[in-house]
Order: C-alpha cells, then sequence, then structure tokens
C-alpha cells in the first residue's frame, strides 16, 4: 500500500506527520500555562513537570511541527519553480521518516528528563546526529532538483530555500557544539555565545528563511499577481543573511561576555529593519488591489497574517534588543510573548495558510470545510490576541517591579496570576483553532471532496520536460 | 544581480561566515576571563546534582546570573564564576528567584523540604513539587545548590567588587592597636591618636541608632527596619577582612538601609569608624582603661536644681541609651552587656563612688571612657540633658545626692487621661509577660513579685511588693489595666523603676501587665500538683544527664543549693512543701508540694520550660543547661529520692 516513490508522497508525509505533532506540541504548552496558575495541577507526574515538559514543548513545536510542516512545503514548492519532480521521492520519504523516529525518541527522551538544557538545542546528542542526517539528505534532494531545473531562472522562493537548507546544518553543528559530545556544550561562560548564536538563528536563518519562501510563493499565486520588486528581494535576502547571522548576543546583553559583542549585536537586531522594511513594502505592493481576496482565499488569510505577525515580530524584536528596553523585558514572560508571536502568529500562521493551499492540490480535492477553516481563523485571531496580552502583562509587570520598585521576585508572583490565567484563556482556544485546523486537514484527505471549479485548483504534477 | 545558483550558495556561505567569524569565534577566542572565587570543581554528588537540575529543567525558571540592575541578589557576575560549568545554564527568564549565591542560604534539609513540597516552606511560590524524585536525587540537588555561589558565604556574606577587593587599614597614626601581645598605654592619649576617639564620635553620630550602643543591631531605629542591623558581636564581623568592613561601610549593604558612607565621610574617616567597631565590639579582650582626672574643660558643679522633674528626665535618657548595658538597676547587668570589655561597672558598690562629684560623672557621660565601648554623649544631649543624667544616677544609685521627697502614691506616676480606660488588649499573652518579668522585673521585684530580687535591695526607694495589688478592690478593674501600663511605662518617680516605654514596646508592656494582674490580682493557683508519672513530653524523655556532665560540668545537687534558695524557695519554701515566704498574702498563693515520684527528666523539663498559665517560670532565659540540671537534682533530693537512681 506504501509506495514511496508516488509523486509528492514525501510533502504530504512531511505536513501530516507535522499536523499530528501540532496536537501534541500545543497541548503541552496549555498543560504548562496551567501549572503557571496551578502549580499542583500535575503533581507527582514526573513528565508533566513544569521544567520537563517545556523543553518537550519547545522541541515538538519548533522540529516536529513547524520544521517538518515547512520541509514538507519545500518539498513541494521547490518542484514547482525548478519545473522538475523532486529528485529524489524516496529520499524525501525516508527523510521524514528518519525525521520523525528520532523526535520521537528526543521528545520522549526530554520528557524523561534527558537533555542537554541548552535552550533550543536541548536534543541529546545521539538525536542531534539523526537530525544533522536528515537536514543534510533535504539539502541534497533539495539542491539536486535545483540543480537539474528546467526553469532557467531563480525565483526568490528559491534563493531563501537554496540558502536556508545551506545555513541550518552549519547553524545546527556549530551551535549544538556537535564535536563535543556527550554535552554538547563548552566549558564555560563562552558556551552562551554559541547557545545564543544558535537558539536565535533557529528562528533567523531556519523558520524566517525557510517561511519567506513560502510567502513569497504563496501571495503572488493566490493573487495572480506577479512579486512587486526583484530589487526590494534582493535587499531583504542579503540583508537578512548579513544581519541576522550576528544577533544571538542580544540575548546575554547582562551576562558577562565582551562588551563590544554585545553592541555589534545591537546593531544587527537594528539593523534588520532594513530587510523587514524591504520584505514589508514588497508584499504589501503586490497585495494592492488584492485584498479583496482575503474573502475568498484561505490561505491567503493566513499567509497574511503571517507576514502581518512577521512584521509586528521583528520590529519588537529590533527595539528588545536596545539596552534601555531590554533592561525591563529581560528574565520576563515578555521574552517568551515575544517567541510565541514569531513561532505561533508568524510561523504557525504561514504553514497552515501552506498547508490549506498544497494539501488539496496534491490530493486533487478541495478543503473539506473552508467555513471550519474561517471559523477557526477567528479562534486563532481571539485566541492569539489574549494569549500574547497576557504574556506582555506579565512581562512589564515583572520587569518594572524587579528594576524601578526593586521587588524580589517571589513578592511579584501573586500579582502575575490573572495575566497567567489570561493566557490560559487564550491558549484554550487556540488550542481550539489547531484542533480544527489538524481535523480540517484530515477530513481534506479522507474524503476528497470532489473540485467544483476545476480552473481554481492549479495542477498538481510537474510536467516534465527533458532538461537536456 | 543576476541570483545564480553559484552565487546564492557562496554569496551565502560568505556572508555568514563572516558574521560567524566577528560575532561568535572572535570573542569565544578572545574571551577568556579568569576564574573568580564562586568557581569551584564540583564533586561526583554535585555534578550529578546539577545534571539533575538541569535535565529536568530547573534553569527554565531560575537564572543564574545577576545583572547590575538588580535588587539585593548579590555582586554582579562575572564570566570567571563559569570557569568549571558544561554546559552553561545561565537562564533567560526570572519565573523564581536567581540561585548565582543560594549556596548556605538555606540548610541542606530546607532544600530537599522545598523540593518536594515548595508552598509548605514559600507559601507564594509556584514552582512545581518534585516529590516524584528519589530521595538521593534530591540530596544531590540540594548537594549542587549548597555549594552554588561563593563557598565563603557563611562567613563572609558577599566579597567585595574587585574596587574595594584587597584594600587594607592604613596605619593607625603614632601607636599601634594594644593587642594582647602588646599591652600599649590605654589612657586617652594613645586612644586619641590611633583615631578611636574620631571613631567613637561618628559611630555615635551616625551608626548608634541603629547598631546601638552596644553594637548588637539592636539601636532603637532597628525595631522599624525590615532586616535586622548587623550584630558586630558574631560571625561573620568578628573575623571579617578589613576590605570587606571598608566595601561595606563605603558603599552600603545591598538590600538594606545601610547607606553609603562615601558620601558623607572621608576614607580616613570612613576608616576609624571601622577601627572603633572593630575594637570595641568585633574582637574585643580585656583592657583595664587609664582615664586620668577630669581635664579643666569639665571642672563644673552641676547647675541643675535637685527636683522630681529633672530626675525623671534623667531617668527617661538612662531607660532608653543606658540602660541596655548598665541595667536598670545600674549593677552593670544590662540585658545587652554580653560581649562588652571592659564590663560595665556596678554603682551598687557605692563606696567606689564615694569621692565623685558632678564632674566625675559629667565628664564620662559626655566624652565616653578612653577604650570601652562608652558613648561620647556629648555628640547627641544637651548639657542639660547630661546633666540630668548625673543628677539620676547620684540620686538613685550612687546615693551621694539626696533626693527630694517622694510624691504620694497618686502623682508618683503619669496616668494621662487617654490610659483611664485603656484595656488588656486580647493579643496580650500570659506566658510571654511572665518569661519578661524573669528576665526585665524579677531581679529587683523578685520571682515570687515581694520586692526581694537582689539586684534592687541597696536602692534607696525599695522595689514594689506586688503582692499588695490583691488588696485593690476588683471594682477598681475599670482603670487598673490602664494604671499598671502608665506606671509600666512612664516610671515610678522619685525610685529607679524604668520608664519602660523608652525600651519596650507597647505590646510587650501589656504582656507584662497581664502578667503582673492575673497572678497577683486574681491568681493563677495551682494548688494540686501537675505531675502524673510517667508524664514527660517526648523531647524530654530521652534526655540524658551524661550529654551535660563532662570534665569541666558535673551535675551537683549542692551547685543547685543557692541557685534553689534565690529562684525557688521563695514560693516552693527551703523544704519543698510549698508555702515560702513569697507566697505570703499573693493572691497566686502557694504551689502544691512536691510529690515524692518525679521522674529525673521531669524535673528538668518544668525548670526549664515553666509550667503554662501559671506563676512557674521556664527558666531557660536565665539559667544554663547545666544550671537547671544543678537545680533539678537539689530539688530531687529534697524529696527524699537520689538523684539519678
Amino acid at each position: 500500500m506504501l509506495d514511496w516513490k508516488r509523486e509528492n508522497s514525501a510533502s504530504a508525509n512531511f505536513m501530516l506527520s507535522a499536523a499530528v505533532w501540532l496536537m501534541i506540541g500545543v497541548t503541552f504548552g496549555l498543560i504548562l500555562a496551567v501549572e503557571f496558575v496551578f502549580p499542583d495541577f500535575a503533581k507527582g507526574v514526573p513528565w508533566l513537570v513544569f521544567g520537563r515538559l517545556r523543553q518537550a514543548h519547545v522541541n515538538t513545536v519548533l522540529f516536529a511541527w513547524l520544521s517538518g510542516a515547512m520541509m514538507g512545503l519545500w518539498l513541494y514548492i521547490v518542484p514547482r519553480l525548478t519545473g522538475r519532480k523532486i529528485w529524489s521521492e524516496l529520499l524525501g520519504n525516508i527523510s521524514a521518516l528518519a525525521w520523525n523516529v528520532s523526535l520521537v525518541i528526543g521528545i520522549v527522551g526530554l520528557l524523561g528528563a534527558h537533555s542537554q538544557s541548552r535552550e533550543y538545542a536541548e536534543l541529546t546528542f545521539a538525536v542531534d546526529v539523526a537530525v544533522m542526517v536528515v537536514l543534510l539528505l533535504n539539502l541534497v534532494n533539495i539542491w539536486m532538483t535545483v540543480k537539474n531545473r528546467v526553469e532557467p531562472k531563480l525565483y526568490v522562493s528559491l534563493w531563501y530555500i537554496i540558502g536556508t537548507v545551506m545555513w541550518f546544518p552549519l547553524l545546527y553543528f556549530i551551535g549544538n557544539v556537535m564535536w563535543a559530545p556527550p554535552t554538547g556544550a563548552l566549558t564555560g561562560v563562552n558556551d552562551t555565545i554559541f547557545n545564543w548564536f544558535y537558539g536565535h538563528n533557529v528562528l533567523g536563518l531556519w523558520f524566517t528563511t525557510g517561511l519567506l519562501a513560502v510567502v513569497y510563493y504563496i501571495i503572488p499565486r493566490e493573487t495572480q499577481t506577479p512579486l512587486y520588486s526583484h530589487f526590494l528581494s534582493l535587499i531583504a535576502f542579503w540583508g537578512i543573511a548579513f544581519f541576522y547571522t550576528g544577533v544571538g548576543a542580544h540575548h546575554l546583553l547582562w551576562a558577562p561576555i565582551p562588551y563590544w559583542l554585545k553592541t555589534v549585536a545591537v546593531a544587527e537586531s537594528f539593523g534588520m529593519v532594513i530587510p523587514v522594511m524591504a520584505f514589508m513594502f514588497n508584499i504589501l505592493l503586490t497585495m494592492r488591489g488584492n485584498w479583496g481576496k482575503l474573502r475568498v482565499s484561505v490561505p491567503l488569510l493566513y499567509v497574511i497574517t503571517g507576514w502581518a505577525a512577521y512584521i509586528l515580530v521583528s520590529f519588537q524584536g529590533s527595539h528588545q534588543a536596545i539596552r534601555g528596553i531590554n533592561e525591563l523585558t529581560h528574565f520576563t514572560q515578555y521574552v517568551p510573548g515575544h517567541a510565541h508571536l514569531a513561532l505561533l502568529f508568524f510561523s504557525s500562521s504561514v504553514i497552515m495558510g501552506g498547508i490549506y493551499y498544497i494539501i488539496p492540490r496534491i490530493y486533487e480535492c478541495e478543503i473539506w470545510s473552508k467555513r471550519m477553516a474561517r471559523a477557526q481563523y477567528a479562534f486563532h485571531l481571539i485566541g492569539f490576541s489574549a494569549f500574547f496580552t497576557g504574556f506582555l502583562l506579565t512581562g512589564i509587570t515583572q520587569g518594572t517591579s524587579w528594576v524601578h520598585a526593586g521587588l524580589p521576585i517571589w513578592t511579584v508572583l501573586p500579582g502575575l496570576r490573572p495575566f497567567m490565567a489570561l493566557r490560559v484563556i487564550g491558549g484554550v482556544l487556540l488550542v481550539t483553532g489547531f484542533v480544527m485546523f489538524a481535523v480540517n486537514v484530515f477530513a481534506t484527505v479522507r474524503v476528497r471532496r470532489h473540485v467544483e471549479a476545476p480552473g481554481e485548483v492549479m495542477p498538481h504534477l510537474v510536467a516534465e520536460v527533458d532538461a537536456s | 544581480m543576476k541570483m545564480t545558483f553559484r552565487v546564492i550558495v557562496f554569496g551565502g556561505l560568505a556572508v555568514f561566515l563572516a558574521v560567524v567569524a566577528v560575532a561568535v569565534f572572535t570573542p569565544v577566542a578572545l574571551w577568556k576571563p579568569p576564574q573568580t572565587v564562586v568557581a569551584h570543581e564540583y564533586t561526583a554528588e554535585q555534578a550529578r546534582g546539577r545534571e539533575l537540575f538541569y535535565s529536568n529543567g530547573c534553569n527554565y525558571c531560575h537564572t543564574q546570573y545577576v545583572r547590575e540592575v538588580d535588587n539585593g541578589m548579590g555582586p554582579v557576575s562575572e564570566g570567571g564564576d563559569y570557569t568549571f560549568d558544561n554546559p552553561m545554564i545561565l537562564g533567560s527568564e526570572r519565573t523564581g528567584p536567581d540561585l548565582s549565591y543560594i549556596g548556605r542560604k538555606r540548610s541542606m534539609s530546607w532544600e530537599i523540604e522545598h523540593l518536594k513540597e515548595p508552598r509548605q516552606y514559600s507559601p507564594m511560590s509556584i514552582m512545581p513539587s518534585f516529590s516524584f524524585m528519589p530521595e538521593t536525587d534530591l540530596r544531590a540537588i540540594g548537594e549542587y545548590l549548597y555549594a552554588l555561589g561563593d563557598r565563603n558565604a557563611a562567613e563572609w556574606m558577599v566579597l567585595p567588587p574587585a574596587s574595594y577587593a584587597g584594600t587594607s587599614s592604613p596605619s593607625m597614626g603614632e601607636s599601634t592597636l594594644p593587642t594582647g601581645a602588646n599591652p600599649a598605654p590605654q589612657g586617652w592619649d594613645t586612644f586619641k591618636s590611633s583615631g578611636l576617639y574620631e571613631g567613637k564620635l561618628i559611630y555615635v553620630s551616625r551608626c548608634l541608632t541603629c547598631h546601638g550602643c552596644a553594637g548588637n543591631g539592636l539601636g532603637h531605629y532597628a525595631g522599624t527596619l525590615i532586616v535586622t542591623p548587623a550584630n558586630f558581636k558574631v560571625d561573620p564581623f568578628r573575623t571579617m577582612p578589613d576590605a570587606q568592613w571598608y566595601w561595606h561601610v563605603s558603599e552600603g549593604v545591598q538590600g538594606t538601609v545601610m547607606p553609603p558612607w562615601k558620601e558623607s565621610l572621608t576614607e580616613s574617616q570612613r576608616w576609624k569608624v571601622i577601627h572603633y567597631v572593630q575594637q570595641m565590639y568585633a574582637s574585643t579582650w580585656e583592657r583595664d582603661p587609664d582615664e586620668g582626672d577630669v581635664p579643666a574643660a569639665y571642672k563644673k558643679t552641676s547647675p541643675l536644681k535637685v527636683t522630681l522633674a529633672n530626675i525623671d528626665a534623667g531617668k527617661r535618657l538612662w531607660t532608653r541609651e543606658c540602660l541596655a548595658c548598665h541595667g536598670d538597676a545600674a549593677t552593670g547587668e544590662g540585658p545587652y552587656r554580653v560581649g562588652i570589655e571592659p564590663v560595665p561597672p556596678d554603682f551598687s558598690v557605692r563606696a567606689n563612688y564615694a569621692d565623685w562629684a558632678d564632674d566625675a560623672y559629667f565628664w564620662r557621660i559626655s566624652e565616653g571612657v578612653p577604650w570601652t565601648a562608652m558613648p561620647a554623649w556629648k555628640v547627641s544631649y544637651t548639657e542639660e540633658e547630661r546633666f540630668q543624667l548625673v543628677l539620676y544616677i547620684r540620686t538613685m544609685f550612687t546615693q551621694t545626692v539626696t533626693p527630694p521627697t517622694r510624691p504620694a502614691e497618686a502623682a508618683s506616676f503619669d496616668f494621662p487621661k487617654m490610659m483611664h480606660s485603656m484595656r488588656i488588649p486580647a493579643s496580650a499573652d500570659y506566658n510571654t509577660g511572665r518569661q519578661m518579668f524573669l528576665e526585665r522585673c524579677a531581679h529587683c521585684h523578685g520571682v515570687a513579685g515581694d520586692g526581694t530580687g537582689p539586684a534592687g535591695q541597696y536602692l534607696g526607694t525599695k522595689p514594689a511588693d506586688l503582692r499588695k495589688t490583691a488588696s485593690r478592690t476588683s471594682g477598681d478593674t475599670s482603670t487598673i489595666e490602664g494604671e499598671y501600663q502608665s506606671k509600666l511605662s512612664f516610671g515610678i518617680k522619685g525610685s529607679a523603676m524604668p520608664a519602660w516605654g523608652e525600651f519596650l514596646p507597647q505590646s510587650e508592656r501589656w504582656n507584662d501587665v497581664k502578667f503582673v494582674l492575673e497572678s497577683f490580682l486574681n491568681g493563677k493557683k495551682v494548688t494540686t500538683s501537675q505531675h502524673t508519672p510517667g508524664a514527660v513530653p517526648t523531647e524530654y524523655v530521652r534526655t540524658d544527664t551524661g550529654i551535660f556532665q563532662s570534665e569541666i560540668a558535673t551535675i551537683d545537687p549542692a551547685a543547685g543549693k543557692p541557685l534553689y534558695e534565690r529562684y525557688c524557695s521563695p514560693c516552693h519554701a527551703a523544704d519543698g512543701k510549698g508555702h515560702g515566704p513569697g507566697t505570703m498574702g499573693s493572691a497566686s498563693g502557694s504551689p502544691a508540694a512536691f510529690p515524692a515520684d518525679m521522674e529525673d527528666q521531669y524535673v528538668f523539663y518544668r525548670v526549664r520550660a515553666g509550667v503554662p498559665d501559671s506563676m512557674m517560670y521556664g527558666f531557660e532565659p536565665v539559667l544554663s543547661e547545666t544550671d537547671i540540671w544543678n537545680v533539678t537534682a537539689y530539688t530531687v533530693e529534697l524529696t527524699g529520692r537520689k538523684f539519678g537512681g
């Protein structure tokens, strides 16, 4: 029954397994939010204790959900843009299998307190090696497809994907200090420089670059409008490569590392305004006259939401890196709020839009329920607003109480409880939305609703042209 | 720009590697912070605890570095603090407290129990419970935490920053400080030339209100502060290095109200006051100050008339400032005298003061006594006030000035109108009041309240016999509570009864009033013995006399005899059958006779802890364990049984 070489099967397998991981990851997150309000909620259950579950939550959503789904999106997009089928469908499926198996081991390990405990680099050494192997297989598959392409011109999305599959394995290797098993860390304070160089660029040179490719692909497609400017694309691409790589030390502005390095990180962080502006205007101007299509197209709705969230989170991040602001926000819940804006509202929105766009095309059908997808959007938007407000209020209260009022940590905790409860309420709405998403995706694949207006759905197969 | 595959790959790689070289590899190659005293290698158990700590994700809520802006968390972290750490767990969120310097702040058992049930120990905590972990793992985490931070934390609190590290005391002027090996002359000349006199003046004007004239951190301001001021007589101060003193005095102490004195004192002034504190409180030794004669400037006769008002003003000053060391009966047995060298004088030995005129007192009160902790009160009190104090001492204690006629009973104390209707508050506690009476009042008023306490017998006006309270009609109780509070707060004019309002908080005075009134007005009668055979609390059952007996301490009924006579026979009588002299006319009546079958441990327990809601005191605050055993032995043998038999 399993056909490892069926066209687009690797893409679909990555995305569908990611949708399962999403359910697990957000459930972890919800339990964590509840534990902030009711610390004895899961008392006595070792694998639900906050410290372990937090690591499992982060790695589940980061790698199993977002990264898996993102690689699935690429495996569909790259063939469309090169005019070639993926170089090896079999290799793609092996990658998907290896990815999921290694993450099952890694995440179950984290729940059992097997962790390197470096933020975002928690997976143990053996899992790191497996992850590296998949990343390299993925690089080969995509580069070989690009190499054998029919379409001579490389579209913006391909720049990003080619760059990302190259940067991330390097980043993963350096950041995880993979030459020093088993802790995967240096001895002494310099380890933090590696840790946060990696930690921030999981977002900067993996999700950002990997998902801007998706935005650049889906928006022109769904609006049937060519991208506004090649020049703005160039600025954004090289700007991100230059500025994002060096921002890591802004996580360490108060840690005992060299002062000049902190200044470099602040400058690079603020420099990010340049590529973000270029990207923002490029999409904004492409969307001119197309805003009405948000009412028709579900994928466009989610991808545009992700685009807006990206603008917000980037400006927030640049400001947060300024010393005077960082002094107040550092160590507070404002920072995980920022991270959720990036990974939940930006990354997850783009990916959900991408999956809503691609899955029906792979299976030649309509989305099972567009109405449910729109209802889900209401949960997503309202849920995130409450959720994010909870984080912001918690963080601002913490920061000002500690720094301005000089209060000890524990005295502030009772005052944070209502804001933490707000986060739980938003979290319940968000999780509801994600469940609706997963149900919709699996129902789409199972029911395969007949396409009523064939013109709206693009051909799913790549016409093989002899390149020779 | 044409974006080809090559341009993307090689260009992307070049940009990436260039930035990584600058922002990752260069700093890592250049940044080699030297190891600090905070860093230490981990023992196998500590390393295991650290691994459990981070793999369970504790570092996701607890940071391990202190920033410049952080308040009261300890010194700002340095790179060398982490020399032995792998992986680094600095942390990025501070949901719980920073743990950089948590070592030795809590006991090991606290750490373990707190990990199991956080909210039992820290009610506002939102930390999860780690009760699922085996005890051995919790202990390993405890071992790790206990060693976090400065390894000398228990002795040193926190280390001075680099700018203060290694600062040492400058030369002390012409003379070096006398030590046991170097007994320099201990007169005014060396006291002044070594800078200690100036140090004393600074101490009295800047430090005394919080740290107290006895240097034990119980100055008048101390009770209002959240953080208790330092008690110089205990560690870490007894052995604190100069650099540490100088840092704290210069910069203040984080998390407390200790001011940064560098703002108003010069470097040399700061060192002088440090030397004074070190010499007088932190590391004292027995001295014999050679004072010399009263200097010409102080050869004065008191300009004051011998009036009740002046004497009363002097008493208030005495209660506020002098009583702490000199005692309320001026016998040199004040509550804070412990550790003061030389000990305060005993004014009851009147022969020593027969030839002292006003100027002898006035001079010492004004300038202090060289090489002692006696403050120079000229800094804080006017000449008139100091002479009022002289008058109080001379009329009440050394009795070299004849006091005026005592006022009538009703006029002998202040009884403000608003106090007439005052009642003992519900929060007042009889047993607490009883223990305070034993410590503060019994040495004059006697344990039986009959006014026969040994310290008060030399006074011109004998201590009151509190048993006379019983003769008051109970119809007066509407005002008697306020009346006793007034007597206690303002003192009795024409007597040495202190104005306790100057020294004790009102709540403690109410406890005392409750004890006095209930004991002597209503009576706390215990006419049948409280003893039932075998009824010894668990913590006393296994009390073994052996641990109190050693080469230097043996339990001896003969040594218990004088103690029994002082503390027990006023009520229990010399033969242990009750009806002691102190019970005559007392509302509480006579205690029951000792039953013959009391266990040794039972007697020890009752002598040490007292009998709740009766007049039987717990003698733990005034007698050593060995003395309590001695009294116990004597008491047991009174009942006709052999002690230890």
